[in-house]
């Protein structure tokens, strides 16, 4: 699981560098965010823009990631896209996150 | 038609997603609806895996993909607990995103995503088909 990571004042950008999150890497996914966030890191930019396949379990484990993050913090996921995007919006979850797919746009919601 | 056999895993889950990729692709099925027939086929196997096989990675699962006129079928036949009742063609309720869900949400992205579903119950296995409109 190749997740980047770039600070600018206190804004964290986690870059998940996969095509694909599915069953399969999911816990893997889970357990390496919740390490960022545990590391302070709960004013959080993801970008998911390079993945082109995103299954429910992985979308489990997004909630659960923001779960964590809890009210203190904040999660913004920019870059869904196509199927991905479709996955937000038919399990309604396009209300709970806050999807962008403009780096400007993420940035303001801090 | 295309076929492959996959243990119950998660991994083995997307060798299939995979070989339909390549069908998809031989098949020139229009990108949009090829990422869909991909989590429609995720979502069932991941099922297959969870609850038919309880996890057990040594169960089998044959998948066969075809294409009717401008119509794209996933057969998913496995040997696991079968579905019980109709879940499997009844419209599923959403889970309430307010409680922040994990999960539950499979069958119905199954049913968001397929135009038929059917499910048949036989003494030794299960057969589960989908169909979209590839055209």
């Amino acid at each position: 699981m190749k997740i980047n990571l770039q600070q600018d004042n206190g804004l964290t950008t986690a870059t998940l560098d996969e095509t694909r999150l599915d069953a399969s890497v999911a816990p893997e996914f889970k357990a390496a965010m919740e390490d960022i966030i545990s590391s302070g890191n709960n004013q959080l930019i993801l970008d998911i823009s390079q993945l082109s396949f995103m299954d429910s379990s992985s979308l489990g484990a997004m909630v659960a990631v923001l779960k964590q993050i809890g009210g203190t913090g904040k999660m913004v996921i920019l870059g869904a896209s196509g199927t991905v995007l479709e996955l937000f919006k038919l399990t309604r979850m396009d209300r709970i996150f806050t999807l962008t797919d403009d780096m400007e746009t993420a940035k303001q919601y801090f | 038609m295309c076929k492959i056999n996959i243990n119950s895993t998660f991994s083995e889950v997307r060798h299939a997603s995979e070989l339909l990729q390549q069908f998809c692709d031989k098949h020139n099925v229009a990108f949009e609806t090829q990422g869909q027939l991909e989590l429609m086929l995720v979502e069932a196997l991941n099922n297959v895996v969870e609850h038919a096989y309880q996890k057990q990675p040594d169960g089998n699962i044959l998948i066969e993909f075809l294409k009717v006129e401008n119509t794209a079928v996933i057969k998913i036949t496995d040997e696991g607990i079968a579905v019980s009742g109709t879940a499997m063609v009844e419209r599923s309720n959403l889970p309430n995103e307010n409680t922040l869900p994990e999960g539950g949400w499979g069958l119905c992205l199954i049913q968001a995503l397929a135009d038929t579903i059917e499910y048949f119950r036989y003494a030794d296995h299960n057969t589960l088909v989908l169909t979209k409109s590839a055209a």
